[in-house]
């Protein structure tokens, strides 16, 4: 399917939303999904991925505690990116257990907006990700479950990509966000049908 | 002495009462794309008219640009009369519409045919701007084609009466149903201000609307006639606009406080101006006596409205009686006057009195009209940094009114904002009595504010917002509406949306007013009829008329 990154984009709130995320780290999610899809990287993929991991577990076990680590089975990236946003950037950070890591890099990317000539790295076993304000490049951008990774801030230059206005998403994708996003949807009922939406019949 | 005027306060300005008794203006949506059209000459023509005499066919109808040309490709169709519904739950219109970014090709045309009349069943594609559809009024419609036919002109009371011949049910933009970005087209100057490609959409259809009556009575009887250009003005087009756009309000911030600031800050202009001219003054007298025209012809069956419209006509009267009693070119005479009207008359009154005061100022404030937009792409940054102490602080100050709401009465809590299953529309529900709560959507910054000031206060000042967000993710969405409110005082309706007496065609009328509405009809407390473009003149018109006066009815002896 292709979708305007506005569809996309509202699409993908709705199936975090329905994945047990607040509304804060809804926007957060995204957001960052629509610029992850924007460099041509298959966000959409990444996000079931992720949903998937995290679904059914309560939403601290995705936060990161003091240490940025989790007692449970992998941090979510956008909870860590939130939090490192939040805190304006850093500088070097261990980071626990992580799923799809390159979630972070808009987060990331965000904190550099007015620091010219700065990035950071993202790193784990198998793979790492440069990010700056006005690019992206990776290696292995979806490692198998949850990865350690250190994030440092460094100086680089990335060279401006060009960002895409559409995204193509598989059906078996479109599918899978619309399932998480359907547990936002009350059940209709004939009543609220009519109750809620407040209309009359009259067509003058 | 020099007065500095200040804009009113958003706890003045952001309560719904008053929200919901906004008039257009000057700085409204569809009259900026007036102006736009006029001093760039934009060129307009119908590339192709193949509708037949059942009424169904495809036309076009092209706006070109000094840059580039967009074209209104629309359907119409043979609709039966038990299928015509404006409900979002329909599935078939008499007409259907997408405005193309460019001139499409004969492919284009057939894929459109594919999607366009399924609406939100079908797809359209980056190259399409907006999606529409509008349907017949069944009181007008036919009797205009019979007058036609017959050879007579329709009665310009009854036009007015209605103020349109088909009324557009939706129109979707900004990405919509697979249609092009509001990012990718943003950078256009024609389309910098917010909805322009909406605005220009229903004026094409207009057009459209038009010259399908006529055909229709020309397909009805060869001695048919034109429509009197004079009377041809006075149709607008209709739009029915029910609850799922109530929540825009709140889910665009940044983007709402540019509009309501714009026009505050235009009414300080005004009021700032110290010495009003002779000929601003008259020009002022005139539209006011327009004015009382377009309330007199503005009707509704809604009690509330219908109220409002009496209280209006008697602040009228009164309006009438004071302004013959001052000298408004005396010094601060503006400031005076607004002064007046907020002491004296009904909200609606002082709203319109507003609207009123910019219209002598177009080159003191239309500039402000590239000031309304927003970027909204990214969420706004929150600084974790603060303290928990500081953040209460901010919270106390900004959201004063909702920590004097008892949010525990079950009347301050009665709805629930939630999307239904069915048509994935945003309904109210009653929380009491469906079990609608779970699906709530974040509609209510005032409670959930609320909420966040009790977490705030259970703990330590010292700690970071960071790490209070940590523990509490759920607050998250209130910490970016603070940040927001920061920079953008008029981001927050300062009312309860839950609350059992809230109307949420107060919101519906905030909007329309910046579309640049008239006619407020509301349907029920929760959709609402309007007239667009009513009086406005047409493409072949646009270069000998003034693209702002129309908005009010001409009458004899007002300028």
């Amino acid at each position: 399917m292709n979708l305007s990154l506005g569809e996309f984009q509202a699409l993908v709130a709705k199936a975090f939303r329905g994945g047990g995320y607040s509304w804060g780290l809804t926007e957060d999610a995204s957001f960052v999904a629509r610029r992850i899809a924007e460099s041509g990287l298959p966000a959409g993929e990444m996000a079931v991925r992720l949903l998937d991991r995290v679904d059914g577990g309560p939403l601290t076990d995705r936060m990161p505690d003091e240490r940025w680590d989790t007692s449970g089975s992998g941090l979510c990236p956008v909870c860590v990116g939130a939090s490192i946003a939040d805190q304006s950037g850093c500088d070097r950070l261990e980071i626990g257990p992580t799923f799809e890591p390159v979630f972070l890099a808009p987060f990331l990317a965000s904190t550099v907006r007015t620091q010219r000539g700065y990035g950071y790295l993202i790193e784990w076993p198998s793979g790492r990700c440069e990010v700056s304000a006005t690019g992206i490049s990776v290696q292995d951008p979806s490692p198998p479950g949850a990865v350690p990774l250190t994030v440092s801030r460094q100086r680089m230059t990335i060279e401006r990509s060009s960002r895409l206005d559409r995204v193509e998403l598989s059906e078996v994708t479109y599918e899978r966000l619309s399932v998480f996003a359907h547990r936002t949807y009350a059940p209709a009922t004939e009543a609220s049908r009519i109750a809620g939406a407040g209309a009359e019949t009259d067509d003058g | 002495m020099t007065v500095t005027i200040s804009a009113r306060s958003p706890d003045i300005v952001m309560r719904l009462e008053r929200m919901g008794s906004f008039h257009q203006s000057r700085l409204s949506f569809m009259r900026t794309l007036m102006r736009r059209m006029k001093e760039e000459q934009w060129e307009f023509a119908c590339t192709r008219f193949d509708v037949d005499e059942k009424g169904v066919g495809v036309a076009l109808y092209s706006a070109t640009t000094p840059e580039r040309t967009y074209t209104l490709v629309a359907f119409a169709h043979d609709l039966p009369d038990d299928m015509r519904s404006d409900r979002v739950i329909a599935t078939a219109w008499d007409t259907t519409f997408a405005l193309h970014d460019g001139v499409p090709t004969a492919a284009d045309i057939e894929r459109l045919r594919d999607n366009v009349p399924q609406q939100e069943a079908g797809r359209v594609s980056g190259s399409e701007l907006t999606l529409s559809r509008a349907n017949r009024s069944a009181r007008l419609w036919e009797s205009v084609i019979d007058c036609l036919a017959a050879g007579t002109q329709p009665e310009r009371e009854v036009i007015e009466n209605v103020g349109y011949l088909m009324r557009t049910a939706a129109v979707h933009g900004s990405g919509k149903f697979g249609a092009a970005d509001r990012a990718s087209i943003a950078d256009r100057p024609e389309l910098l201000a917010p909805f322009q490609v909406e605005m220009l959409t229903v004026y094409l259809i207009r057009t459209f609307v038009m010259d399908l009556v006529e055909h229709m009575a020309r397909s009805k009887s060869s001695s048919a006639v034109a429509l009197n250009p004079e009377l041809r003005r006075c149709f607008g087009i209709g739009n029915s606009t029910g609850l799922g756009m109530a929540p825009f309000l709140v889910t665009h911030p940044r983007l709402i406080n540019n509009w309501i600031a714009a026009r505050e800050e235009a009414l300080v202009r005004v009021r700032s101006v110290v010495h009003p001219s002779d000929e601003e003054v008259s020009l002022f007298r005139s539209f006011v006596r327009r004015a009382r025209r377009t309330v007199e012809t503005w009707h509704s069956a809604h009690d509330l409205q219908q109220t409002k419209i009496e209280s209006l006509m008697a602040d009228l009267d009164q309006l009438d009686h004071h302004l013959e009693s001052i000298d408004l070119t005396e010094r601060n005479g503006w400031d005076r006057f607004v002064e007046w009207a907020h002491a004296n008359l009904s909200i609606e009154g002082q709203e319109l009195v507003v609207s009123l005061v910019l219209e002598p100022y177009g080159h003191l404030i239309d500039d402000l009209a590239t000031t309304m937009h927003a970027d909204e792409s990214a969420p706004a940054a929150i600084d974790g940094s603060r303290s928990v102490a500081q953040t209460r602080d901010q919270l106390a100050c900004d959201y004063a009114w909702a920590l004097r709401v008892s949010w525990s009465a079950e009347d301050a809590n009665a709805r629930a904002w939630y999307v239904s299953e069915e048509k994935l529309e945003p309904r109210l529900g009653q929380r009491h009595e469906e079990p609608v709560g779970e699906y709530e959507q974040p509609l209510q910054p005032g409670r959930d504010a609320a909420r966040m000031f009790l977490d705030l206060e259970r703990s330590d000042d010292g700690e970071t917002l960071g790490s209070f967000l940590r523990r509490h993710p759920e607050h998250r969405h209130t910490a970016r509406r603070l940040a927001v409110l920061e920079e953008a005082p008029y981001a927050e309706i300062r009312d309860n949306t839950i609350d059992a007496d809230m109307l949420p065609i107060d919101l519906l009328r905030a909007k329309l007013s910046f579309f640049g509405a008239t006619h407020f009809d509301p349907r029920s407390d929760r959709w609402v009829r309007i007239t667009m473009f009513q009086g406005a003149p047409f493409p072949d018109e646009l270069q000998t008329s003034d693209p702002d006066a129309w908005v009010y009815p001409v009458i004899e002896g007002a300028v």
